[in-house]
């Protein structure tokens, strides 16, 4: 991954947003585009200037604000880039893009977005790892192939939380690992491979909660992740675990796009 | 546990009273009086333990572990007035030998005890010797289970007890180094010197004890340096804008914290929240040295003012932009401002093309703020702030959907 993505907006979601994505791609040492919402109906109303000084003006305005902003928060601009108009990132590097806001959410289904919730830092709340939750899909593959490599550009570890249910046949208070399905194990191997080959260190808790949501929600709090990254399944209709985290987590979530392999 | 001591104590009575009164020793006589006291004090203890192990219900919320604290309280006191006892007594001996210095000290102190010096015969005094002897090392080893115990099972009454029974195993230290000290070295006087060390040391534990269960009795904070600690627990979870108000007292062994936390956090999250902070804030406390604690979480809602501020604008009816002066607008954009997002907004033509008739219908308003498009100083125009914005888009504005 090499840029980062943010709509500029003034409402304090959207400062969030600003902040978060400022401060992760100063710790990724990567660009942070901000996006600057045109509308050239509203523009053309202007007629004290033409419309072309009114973008000048506007993109002026704006980098000014976001510069004392900036100062204010002990952050620099210079990898800082002003885009005018809707969002718009060539095909090729959607892989590589993480875009910042929940307003992503339902327009770009394709790439991989970060919710900050109430955070204006991913390490607000403390040096956290990055919870990757996984099941006997792949979907948590995705996760790991696209925030393996976040996590060793910030420098934290990650854990693979994983809730498994109770196999009947074996004993209720047997260790959580020996219920755990086969497939589940197959994902936990590669993934820790993959984990050592960029040398983020990792750990793996398995669990038998009561429901995945409660098990995930309640572990990472526990463990003050700083990150729970989630990929939704193709196959989910309805009452997606990445809706639940959406909804209901504090922490800010991360949810994999489906062009990320 | 606490029938072992029972015993314990049983015997030394038995043991005591019959040796005390058969070689007319005064102290040997006194100390199983005293271990009478001890018998009783053991029996307060198993009832306080036996109350605080019930559980909570509607009458006593916190349960009943403050019958601990009372207990604890007691003992305290108690080993205090043991310890202004066995001071009398060495000074007593002490002076005994300055026939003069004490007729002036009980001029001044006249309920200072009478000294009794110790007559017994060499034939017994190896049975004496070995009885005190046995009692010192029982005194010592019982103690010492059952404060761990008590601490184990967050018993501070038993705890207590225990801390009395270490006191008595060293008075009979200073009882055993008097009758070592009258029949193989013959300098009695060294027992009343160690005596007066030993009840520096008691009295030091009745105080630690009485304070203890006073404290606990009337709830004591459980100090800065905790609630920062956990001030700190809870700023680390997400979710937490921050603690508002946090009190902690305790009863008996259980620590209670009452914390009110601000949260922006939507209420369908507050359960997670509340679940990781008792997990992480009891961790907290233990590594604090409280085992035992019960939390209750209270969240609101971060404070928030609401304001009324609006743009200026042109608009043509489907499309809307800020304007950059007065001059250029066509409505205002009026805009009720909670926790920095508009509520709600609606536009209002402009009232005239005149600024003092626009500040007052403004004014009228409560608006408090009247924003341009553009980079602005702040500028007061009657009661109302002319400022502003960096866009002249009201989606950026967060006025408009994206």
């Amino acid at each position: 991954m090499t840029t980062f993505h943010v709509r500029f907006g003034l409402t304090p979601e959207d400062e969030r947003c600003l902040l978060f994505g400022a401060r992760l791609a100063s710790s990724c040492v990567a660009p942070l585009f901000v996006w600057i919402p045109d509308d050239l109906a509203a523009r053309r109303l202007l007629k004290k200037q033409p419309a072309a000084t009114t973008v000048y003006m506007e993109e002026d305005a704006i980098l000014k604000h976001v510069r004392r902003r900036f100062v204010h928060e002990d952050l620099h601009t210079s990898y800082m880039q002003l885009m005018l108009g809707d969002l718009h990132i060539d095909t090729s590097r959607v892989s590589e893009s993480l875009l910042i806001g929940s307003s992503f959410a339902t327009t770009h289904p394709a790439f991989s977005y970060v919710v900050p919730k109430d955070e204006t830092d991913l390490r607000a709340r403390g040096d956290g790892s990055i919870c990757v939750p996984l099941g006997n899909g792949d979907s948590a593959r995705r996760v790991a192939t696209f925030v393996l490599p976040l996590a060793a550009k910030l420098g934290v570890s990650v854990v693979f939380y994983h809730t498994t249910w109770l196999d009947p046949k074996l004993l209720a208070d047997a260790a959580p690992e020996r219920h755990m399905l086969p497939a589940v194990a197959e994902h936990l191997r590669a993934m820790r491979a993959e984990a050592a080959a960029l040398g983020v260190s990792c750990e793996a808790v398995i669990e038998a909660a009561s429901t995945v949501d409660d098990g995930i929600l309640r572990f990472a709090l526990h463990r003050n992740c700083s990150l729970i990254a989630m990929a939704r399944s193709v196959q989910i209709g309805r009452g997606s675990h990445v809706d639940q985290a959406l909804a209901r987590s504090v922490i800010p979530v991360l949810v994999v796009g489906r062009s990320a392999q | 546990m606490m029938a072992i001591v029972f015993v314990m104590y049983l015997c030394k009575v038995i043991a005591k009273l019959i040796i005390g009164y058969s070689v007319h020793s005064p102290m040997i006589t006194g100390d199983g009086w005293h271990n009478v006291a001890d018998l009783l004090e053991v029996v307060m203890v198993i009832v306080a333990v036996r109350m605080a192990r019930r559980p909570a219900d509607e009458d006593y919320p916190f349960g009943r572990k403050n019958v601990e604290s009372i207990a604890r309280a007691m003992i305290g006191v108690g080993l205090l007035l043991a310890a202004l006892r066995f001071v009398g007594a060495s000074v007593a001996g002490l002076l005994s030998y300055a026939p003069e210095l004490d007729r002036a000290v009980r001029g001044v102190v006249p309920f200072l005890p009478h000294h009794q010096p110790l007559q017994m015969g060499s034939g017994i005094a190896p049975w004496v010797i070995s009885v005190t002897a046995i009692s010192v090392g029982l005194s010592f080893v019982v103690s010492r289970h059952e404060i761990r115990v008590g601490k184990t099972h967050g018993h501070p009454s038993m705890v207590a007890d225990g801390e009395e029974t270490k006191s008595d195993g060293l008075i009979e230290s200073a009882i055993l180094i008097g009758i070592c000290a009258e029949y193989i070295f013959r300098a009695p006087w060294l027992e009343y010197i160690f005596g007066l060390g030993v009840a520096a040391l008691i009295s030091r534990t009745g105080l630690e004890l009485f304070l203890g269960g006073w404290r606990a009795l009337l709830q004591k904070s459980l100090g800065r340096e905790v609630e920062t600690a956990l001030k700190e627990e809870c700023g680390k979870i997400h979710g937490v804008a921050t603690v508002e108000q946090i009190t902690t007292f305790t009863v008996g062994s259980l620590a209670v914290c009452i914390i009110k936390i601000l949260t922006d956090a939507p209420a369908n999250a507050h359960d997670d929240i509340k679940k990781a902070l008792k997990e992480r804030l009891a961790k907290r406390l233990v590594e604090l040295g409280h085992e035992d604690a019960t939390f209750h979480l209270r969240f609101s809602r971060t404070p928030h003012c609401w304001q009324r501020v609006a743009y200026a604008v042109v608009s043509d009816g489907s499309a809307h932009a800020v304007a950059t002066d007065l001059e250029e607008a066509t409505h205002f954009a009026v805009c009720n401002i909670k926790r920095g997002i508009a509520e709600r907004w609606w536009l209002e033509k402009l009232p005239s093309a005149d600024q003092g008739e626009c500040v007052s219908w403004l004014e009228d308003k409560r608006v408090e703020k009247l924003y341009f498009f553009g980079d602005r100083q702040p500028e007061r125009h009657g009661n109302v702030v002319f400022d502003g914005v960096p866009t002249y888009n009201l989606r950026t504005l967060g006025l408009l959907d994206h």
